[in-house]
């Protein structure tokens, strides 16, 4: 069974026996434009449909309340996770004029979504028909298509792929480089990689190849600080998403610390009487 | 890795204790591990029946946390160019023991060497001790083309050189495919033509040891008590195999295997 159903969720916090601990996992789930083909190869049409996308309601309506709104491209619990950026406001009229702005009307657009379950994307469906009714307000028409699963990955990273694509990822080894080159970086952006924004910025990439050669943790830091600016400015994906995991125990343990990389470790644990 | 994704997608895990006079920690876990070597594998339950119970890294992450903090390695420099790493050895650190088997010495780069080298080298008889394994973590984060070469300078120095600068290489050292394995437990094994032994009955340096395996039931493991780190509290851990958690672990505070 995947996670916990909220049903069990509700029973496991309401039983005076047992507690809950509850962590962001590390996890995105995103929605990433081409940016190689218009408008969407434009930041300002990239952001103004970002501020169409109302990410609250998404929580509740996809995750149910269990993730929490991501604002950049790692997670929260991941080390460099930049706090002091901010999130694209949800602001519908702003986007619309945004939209103007950059002569886009009667925009029609593809939105994909994934055919399965991921612990970063419970339900693509129900995402993209939300983000469906979100972009309807600002104007923009978009159609909803799927594949199946294998299909769906190989075909969402052919150069020249139309609209826009639901996905995430969880990390291996909790290293920022796991997510941002993989994902984002110039390399990635070419057949092979997991770059599905075909996004390409070198000065961002730059970023991650400096961090990449050196062993500094405390340099590699600001670099990646950085260049979640960078990504947050140029808004190659709408960032949606970080799912929680939980752990339920009985009340009388102590000493549990919850991974980020969702490892079960016992050395640390009680049991208090 | 998509491997590793999926199966930590399915992991629901409850946590229970049953108030004993030994201390004993029951984990309703969520599926049988696929084994306890956990360098050929990649599911999340066999790295937490196996590499966070059993054995150490020369690395690990630091407790909820991604940050990457010294264990068997109590330091490691690395060179100007990005290129070499060089590890230094914890000193005084025990294996664990078991019927078949008593260490007669500490942990030293031998034994870094072997858990390494074996993943790599397909020659060695290590490589395919059980017939159809792959190691698949090893390539999959390309440990394969990342490693040049891997020395001991001594008993307490290992280094190894990489193809290229790589910071992440050293969150992979704290990944629980590059688990450390006893070396003397290996060559004992092997002359005894038991090899199936190091999957089968695991000797680690780590915080717990194996006690005993029934498949789709329970995994036992006991408190090491010469644990190099800050012992455990509880005195016994009990993996209580529960793949059907919904029905079997509700009301984990009453969860009692022992």
């Amino acid at each position: 069974m995947p996670y916990p159903s909220p049903a069990d969720l509700e029973t496991i916090r309401n039983n005076p026996d047992l507690k809950m601990d509850e962590q962001s996992g590390l996890n995105v789930g995103y929605l990433a434009y081409n940016t190689t083909i218009a408008p969407f190869d434009n930041p300002q049409v990239r952001k103004a449909l970002n501020m169409a996308i109302d990410k609250t309601a998404l929580i509740d309506g996809v995750y149910q309340g269990s993730a929490e709104v991501a604002k950049n491209p790692i997670p929260p619990t991941m080390w460099s996770y930049n706090d002091a950026v901010q999130d694209d406001e949800y602001n519908p009229e702003e986007a619309k004029k945004m939209l103007e702005e950059a002569g886009v009307t009667d925009l029609n657009m593809q939105i994909w979504a994934m055919p399965v379950q991921r612990p970063y994307m419970p339900n693509a469906r129900r995402a993209a028909e939300m983000m469906q009714s979100d972009f309807a307000k600002v104007g923009v028409n978009a159609e909803i298509v799927s594949y199946e699963w294998g299909e769906y990955l190989a075909k969402s990273m052919e150069p020249g792929r139309e609209g826009a694509v639901i996905l995430g990822w969880t990390g291996d080894n909790g290293d920022p480089d796991n997510f941002l080159s993989v994902l984002l970086s110039c390399a990635s952006a070419t057949e092979g990689g997991a770059n599905r924004a075909f996004w390409c910025n070198e000065e961002f990439s730059d970023l991650l190849a400096k961090a990449k050669a050196s062993s500094d943790v405390a340099e590699r830091t600001k670099l990646y600080e950085e260049a979640q600016v960078i990504f947050k400015d140029q808004a190659p994906w709408a960032t949606l998403a970080h799912s929680t995991q939980y752990v339920p125990m009985s009340k009388n343990v102590t000493g549990f610390v919850q991974s980020p990389l969702g490892d079960y470790t016992f050395a640390t644990v009680d049991i208090t009487e | 890795m998509k491997i590793r994704t999926l199966m930590t997608a399915s992991a629901f895990a409850l946590i229970a204790a049953a108030p004993l006079s030994a201390k004993t920690f029951v984990y309703c876990s969520e599926g049988s591990p696929e084994g306890f070597d956990p360098a050929p594998y990649t599911s999340g339950t066999t790295f937490d029946a196996a590499a966070h119970t059993v054995y150490n890294r020369l690395t690990e992450f630091k407790p909820g946390t991604t940050e990457v903090e010294p264990s068997l390695a109590e330091s490691w420099d690395v060179s100007e160019d990005g290129k070499e790493y060089t590890f230094h050895l914890r000193k005084g650190v025990k294996f664990h023991s078991n019927d078949q088997f008593t260490p007669t010495r500490d942990f030293n780069a031998d034994d870094v060497i072997f858990s390494y080298t074996r993943q790599a080298d397909t020659e060695s008889p290590w490589h395919q001790y059980i017939p159809g394994i792959t190691y698949e973590y090893y390539s999959s984060m390309s440990m394969d083309k990342l490693i040049e070469k891997i020395e001991k300078i001594d008993d307490y120095t290992v280094k190894i050189t990489l193809t290229s600068p790589e910071a992440p290489f050293i969150a992979n050292t704290a990944m629980p495919f590059l688990s450390i394995a006893s070396k003397e437990y290996a060559d004992q094994l092997d002359a005894a033509g038991t090899r199936e032994g190091l999957n089968n009955t695991p000797i680690g340096t780590g915080p717990f040891q194996f006690v005993a395996y029934q498949k789709d039931a329970v995994i036992r493991y006991k408190k090491n008590a010469d644990y190099w780190g800050e012992a455990p509290k509880i005195d016994d851990l009990v993996f209580a195999i529960t793949p059907d958690a919904r029905s079997a672990c509700k009301s984990s505070a009453r969860v009692n295997v022992t």
